[in-house]
């Protein structure tokens, strides 16, 4: 483990890999966005600055990046209620703060924006917010290689906004399905209900199951990948201090793969399984509860196969969670991290 | 006053002074090494109201008393104090030192007297000095809190009993008040000094903003609304002196925790509306702005992340010397450091399983890109890291295999180093592997298992590939297929029911048949090879698939010659699997064998046991002799060995059955037993139980059961459900799917697995896995998917499709353009026009020639050194602005330029990729 310093005049709030893990954005409250590439010639891993910019006019609060089919863009969301997206100019050069261009804001939450998020390579160039106006919204870019027009294509209140939202300690958070395989859809967290909208087959967004037990506002919520498995898993990190894990089973497939192991010994040998048709439905269940982190849970996080879980709590330690063979999930790891001062006056 | 401690900002360090009216005492304390040290203190000053220290006279503090008076202490010197005296006796509740050197005082009300007197200290004093009050304010109006503004000394906010009141000094009679009931405590932020805050009579703090306050109806940035923070009984209020946008709280109401509250202040909405109505104007010309208004700012809440000291309770707080600490002050008047954990805010696993995390403003990462892992891998059993529970479980967690550690029902966390946990994982280790070449080539897949230094976890995969490599030799060696039948790959069940074999449409009686005819026709071809003793020759006599079972035999590895057996085992026994060869001299009906091989372990143990079996055999026919088969079947549960066990298990009553249900034997062994003694009954029942038993289990080595057929799928499903293992689920179902059978399932694995190797750039492993798909494919007679053409040029007169595949026929004069062959003759290049309606092709940019026309230019000349090569003759576009040129021409203005040829496009082609 080691640390690298970022220059960030304030706390940064997000940390972002693209596609292939070679650039890395960071937001901050110091209101700038910072973007690192990576010496690839280098044996051991050397981040250079790329870019510096100042992006709101408010702490930022997320950077996300967009699949690299459609270029280099990263989108950021903030205080200032807006969301803004940036594209790489070629020709402008390093550290010189105009490498990465504005080419649009999206100004419609009537509050902070608190998550964002890009829409699996599949399904276009779409990015979904979640923020204190507790509404959800949905942009596209109906031409990816334009990017300077977007049209939310959907917005629903998932919650109604509290009363004194302001002064509340409330979250809103979000996360894509990333399988190609399995229907459009995205968990969301708003306060403490948690809830998965999917695209149902008359093409609509529409609110499906509800994730429970929720006692705190959702600080994050995490949707691993599926990696060609049966189910789904969904991490949560809350404020009630408690990590935990859905399991999400298909409710049609189960009969018909049972159907298969018993098939008749003179079955036309064409399909092994069919694909799966008709709206989707899940049996939710949750299969772990953690209070491990003895403080409220900031951050979690899935790898890149769905099978190591990372927490990160206000007790300032990361904790891996992984699951045996078809075991519950356990924390395998704990991580410390340090403050910075503390390490130079010692 | 409660006891209270605050930090004071030295000049090159940091003080702590606490006032303590319970012990009549004021510190100011330096922190040391070993905690915090007493430099200054003065005790016996009874009845303290109040207090502030001055920040330009260091060790200056001002207390306020019971009787209204004011003493001004120096606690670096033991000076007896001065004192500020009151006319009529009251109590003073608040002090303020601003920073030009003026101390203002706060009185109770009584009638006729000014309850606001403000002093100039500036002068050296003793304690014999009298003062006079500079201002004289506010008749009778209790005051309850006083803060001069740091930054303007001018300016002095003060509560009463009924309002909050600004008092410019340079005119104090136009005070700006607003109403607030008993405003106490009132605290100024230093780095953003319009902000202050104070407590109300209900004991909820507000923020609140001094510029917005000549609104109509002022109303705070922040209120601590008892609805939202139902246990904020806050006892101390401080902003923080490292960030402005951070401030902390104590509640009592619980037992003690402190708050620390991040806090945003965002310019009113409305700014964002003009921003989207500025950006609409840009495209509509005429937007009619609404009229500004001076809109409030407003301050969201960020975050709040509770603090709990650890033990005891403390009754007040404050920052500490750096921003990420808190000193605290118990009940006793002992200080307390409490660090404030760093801020993980920002979590992200990278493609390679790489974790970094944002640390306040810092980023850590746990690294494991690049060369890093393929190490880690191959020494895995060296990084194991200090694994600290006490059990001593030196086994991690594999993801892959089923054996556990001895501690695994524990929910404790198990100390791993993360790197390992990492470097472990599946992903991990699937990019290992692929970087190493696994791929669809059984032989080098396992060469790459054997090198990996885990290798007893990695066993059932050895075992796998294993099987896939036999199969793969018996398929070359065309053993197991006919002109009509295919059996390669199908599992002893596919096998045994004939289940996928043939192309002939299922249940005819024709289809049957077929079957046996072929069946037939291999198990002949098989069975001259194959070393069959007297016991099977009997079984095979009895049933009435024993062709079937010949080739059974066969696809599970059983194929042996008598002198290949014996091979086998000596090869065995040279490793020191003595146990194995033994057991399967036995399970190959050869029980003297068995007792030999164990006679010459040069085991002790096993020396004995070899004369257990011998008992055994002495006495095999005998009916009695009950104990000793007692003692037997004792062993066969006892024995750790599996293959042992299994020797004793069988001895114990000369059956199979309890060796057939042992689950540490490997599948591949049990199948041979099965088909070497059971009945056809029992075969054809414990062939469908096994296969039912390893498609749920997901246990890979059950592929030799049930093949890569639909059963096979369903087997890797529950294999992937577990392990999330989807390479060796790609690359097992691509030798069967899609050109054997189609399956859904299989290619979601092709898909991501793709995906995945993408994601860690691995394009040339990811390519070889699609060739060696696709070669497979053609060997059974598969035509490969070839993507149709991503761009294709159409005329813009006719628009028709220029295309040159259709044409083949009359090379036209584009065809001949493309062949080099033609080329490299030096003839004319032929048609510039349109195939279809003989318009003109695009013209070059630079030449001003048509597309398909030789490349001329300075560059091109007969004498120049550069090579006219086929590449320069290709037409090349940009597709952003559509202009294009020669290829050579291209190459050539780039190299100079960034911006299109064209006069007039303004296209940055160079960069606009």
């Amino acid at each position: 483990m080691h640390n690298f310093n970022t220059n960030h005049e304030d706390l940064i709030h997000d940390v972002s890999y693209n596609f292939y893990g070679t650039r890395l954005a960071t937001c901050s409250s110091d209101q700038t966005v910072k973007v690192f590439d990576l010496d690839e010639s280098a044996d051991s891993t050397n981040w250079i600055l790329n870019d510096s910019f100042k992006a709101h006019e408010a702490s930022v609060t997320r950077v996300v990046w967009a699949h690299p089919e459609f270029g280099q863009v990263i989108a950021t969301c903030s205080f200032d209620r807006t969301i803004k997206i940036f594209q790489e100019v070629d020709h402008e050069p390093r550290t010189s703060g105009r490498r990465w261009k504005r080419v649009a804001v999206l100004p419609d939450s009537r509050g902070p924006v608190h998550d964002i998020s890009f829409a699996p390579v599949h399904l276009g160039l779409k990015l979904a917010a979640n923020g204190a106006d507790g509404t959800l919204r949905i942009y596209e870019a109906i031409e990816p290689h334009n990017l300077y027009y977007w049209s939310l294509v959907f917005e629903k209140v998932v919650v109604p906004e509290p009363e004194g939202a302001r002064e509340a300690d409330a979250s809103y958070c979000l996360s894509w399905c990333g399988s190609k395989y399995a229907p459009e859809q995205l968990v969301v967290g708003s306060l403490s209900r948690c809830y998965i909208f999917r695209k149902s087959s008359d093409d609509k967004y529409a609110q499906c199951e509800e994730l429970p037990g929720h006692t705190g506002s959702l600080r994050e919520v995490a949707w691993a990948p599926s990696m060609g498995r049966s189910f789904e898993l969904v991490a949560t990190a809350c404020q009630d201090e408690k990590v935990r894990i859905f399991k999400l089973s298909p409710k049609s497939d189960l009969e018909s793969s049972q159907a298969l192991v018993s098939s008749a010994p003179d079955r036309l040998p064409q399909t092994a399984d069919t694909v799966p048709t008709g709206d989707h439905k899940y049996d939710v269940e949750l299969i772990g509860e953690f209070d491990d982190h003895k403080a409220q849970v900031w951050r979690v996080s899935w790898n890149v196969t769905g099978t190591v879980l990372a927490s990160a709590g206000d007790d300032g330690r990361i904790r891996l969670w992984k699951s045996a063979y078809s075991g519950p999930f356990q924390c395998m790891s704990v991580i410390s991290a340090e403050n910075k001062c503390s390490d130079a006056t010692d | 006053m409660k006891d209270c401690i605050r930090i004071v900002h030295g000049s090159d360090s940091d003080f702590y002074l606490t006032v303590r009216p319970s012990e009549d005492e004021i510190s100011l304390y330096e922190e040391s090494k070993n905690g915090f040290a007493k430099i200054a203190n003065r005790s016996g000053v009874s009845s303290i109201q109040c207090c502030d220290w001055s920040n330009q006279r260091p060790g200056m503090v001002a207390a306020g008393l019971l009787n209204g008076n004011t003493l001004l202490l120096d606690l670096g010197t033991q000076n007896w104090p001065a004192v500020i005296p009151v006319r009529q006796s009251r109590p003073c509740n608040a002090v303020s030192f601003s920073s030009n050197g003026l101390l203002a005082t706060g009185l109770d009300k009584v009638r006729n007297d000014h309850c606001l007197n403000i002093y100039s200290v500036n002068d050296d004093f003793t304690s014999s000095s009298s003062f006079q009050p500079v201002y004289s304010l506010l008749p009778s109006e209790s005051l309850f809190s006083l803060a001069f503004v740091p930054d303007s000394p001018d300016i002095l906010l003060a509560g009463s009993h009924k309002f909050l009141r600004i008092i410019d000094l340079r005119n104090p009679a136009a005070s700006l008040q607003i109403p607030a009931k008993s405003a106490e405590d009132i605290t100024i932020n230093k780095l953003n000094t319009n902000l202050f805050s104070f407590r109300s009579d209900s004991g909820s703090f507000s923020i609140w903003d001094q510029r917005y306050l000549s609104a109509t109806s002022p109303a705070p940035l922040f209120a601590m609304q008892s609805k939202q923070w139902p246990q904020a009984a806050t006892e101390c209020f401080r902003f923080s002196p490292y960030s402005a946008q951070t401030f902390a709280t104590l509640d009592t109401y619980t037992s003690s925790s402190l708050r620390l509250w991040r806090s945003e202040i965002v310019a009113p909405s409305d700014s964002a509306l003009t921003l989207s109505q500025s950006l609409s104007a840009l495209h509509t010309s005429d937007v009619q702005l609404p009229p500004q208004k001076p809109l409030q700012d407003k301050l969201w809440l960020d975050r709040c992340r509770v603090i709990r000291p650890d033990s005891e309770s403390i009754v007040s707080f404050d920052f500490g010397a750096n921003s990420h600490s808190f000193v605290g002050l118990r009940p006793y008047g002992d200080l307390v450091y409490y660090a404030i954990p760093p801020l993980i805010d920002g979590l992200q696993f990278d493609s390679s399983n790489s974790l970094t995390s944002a640390c306040n403003d810092d980023l850590s990462f746990v690294d494991l890109k690049g060369a890093n892992l393929t190490r880690a891998m191959t020494s895995l059993s060296l990084t194991r890291g200090p694994a600290r529970d006490a059990n001593g479980a030196d086994s991690i967690i594999s993801d892959e295999s089923s054996v556990l550690s001895a501690n695994e029902t524990t929910s404790q966390s198990f100390g791993y180093n993360p790197v390992t946990v990492l470097s472990e994982d599946i992903g991990s280790r699937m990019r290992a592997r692929a970087s190493l070449g696994y791929d669809l080539d059984p032989v080098k897949n396992l060469e790459i298992l054997r090198s990996f230094a885990q290798i007893s976890s990695l066993q059932y995969l050895i075992d796998m590939w294993d099987w896939i490599n036999l199969s793969e030799k018996l398929r070359r060696a065309d053993m197991l297929r006919t002109d009509v039948c295919d059996f390669h790959l199908q599992g002893v069940l596919g096998i045994w029911n004939g289940r996928y074999a043939t192309s002939a449409r299922p249940g005819s009686k024709k289809k049957r048949d077929v079957l046996e005819q072929n069946i037939a026709k291999i198990a002949g071809k098989i069975e001259p090879n194959m070393y069959i003793n007297s016991a099977f020759r009997g079984v095979l006599r009895t049933s009435k698939k024993s062709n079937y079972r010949i080739l059974c035999l066969a696809a599970a590895g059983w194929s042996y010659s008598d002198s290949e057996f014996t091979e086998k085992l000596q090869k065995l026994q040279d490793k020191g699997e003595y146990e194995v060869a033994a057991a399967l001299a036995l399970f190959h009906g050869d029980i003297s064998l068995t007792i030999d091989i164990l006679a010459h372990s040069g085991k002790e143990s096993l020396r004995l046991i070899s004369t257990a079996v011998a008992g055994y055999f002495a006495y095999k026919d005998s009916t009695e002799n009950s104990l000793w088969k007692e003692q037997c079947r004792a062993m066969a549960s006892e024995l750790v060995h599996p293959y042992i066990r299994a020797i004793f298990a069988f001895i114990a009553d000369s059956r199979w059955h309890d060796v057939l249900d042992e689950v540490s034997l490997p599948t591949r062994d049990r199948l041979v037993i099965a088909l070497k003694y059971l009945t056809d009954d029992d075969l054809d029942r414990y062939l469908k139980r096994l296969c039912a038993q390893v498609v749920k289990d997901g246990s890979l080595d059950g592929l030799s059961v049930t093949g890569i057929t639909p059963d096979g799928i369903s087997l890797l499903k529950t294999y992937v459900d577990h392990t999330a293992d989807v390479q060796t689920a790609a690359l097992v179902s691509g030798f069967c799917v899609p050109h054997l059978f189609q399956s859904h399932l299989a290619e979601q694995w092709f898909g991501i697995y793709r995906e995945f190797l993408d994601g860690l750039k691995m394009f040339p492993e990811r390519a070889r896995f699609d060739i060696g798909k696709t070669k497979l494919g053609k060997m059974y007679g598969g035509t490969p998917e070839i993507c149709s053409p991503q761009i294709v040029l159409r005329c813009n007169g006719c628009n028709k499709i220029i295309d040159l595949s259709s044409r083949k026929d009359n090379a036209s004069g584009l065809q001949r353009n493309l062949d080099p062959g033609r080329l490299d003759n030096g003839h004319q290049f032929g048609s510039t026009t349109c195939p279809h309606c003989n318009k003109p092709l695009p013209r070059c940019t630079i030449c001003l020639r048509s597309l398909g026309s030789p490349i001329v230019g300075s560059s091109y000349n007969a004498s120049s050194k550069k090579k006219n090569t086929v590449y320069d003759q290709w037409f090349n576009f940009c597709l952003i602005c559509g202009h294009g040129m020669h290829a050579g021409h291209a190459q050539e203005w780039f190299g100079l330029h960034q911006m299109c040829p064209v006069p007039g496009c303004l296209c940055q082609c160079l960069f606009n990729r």
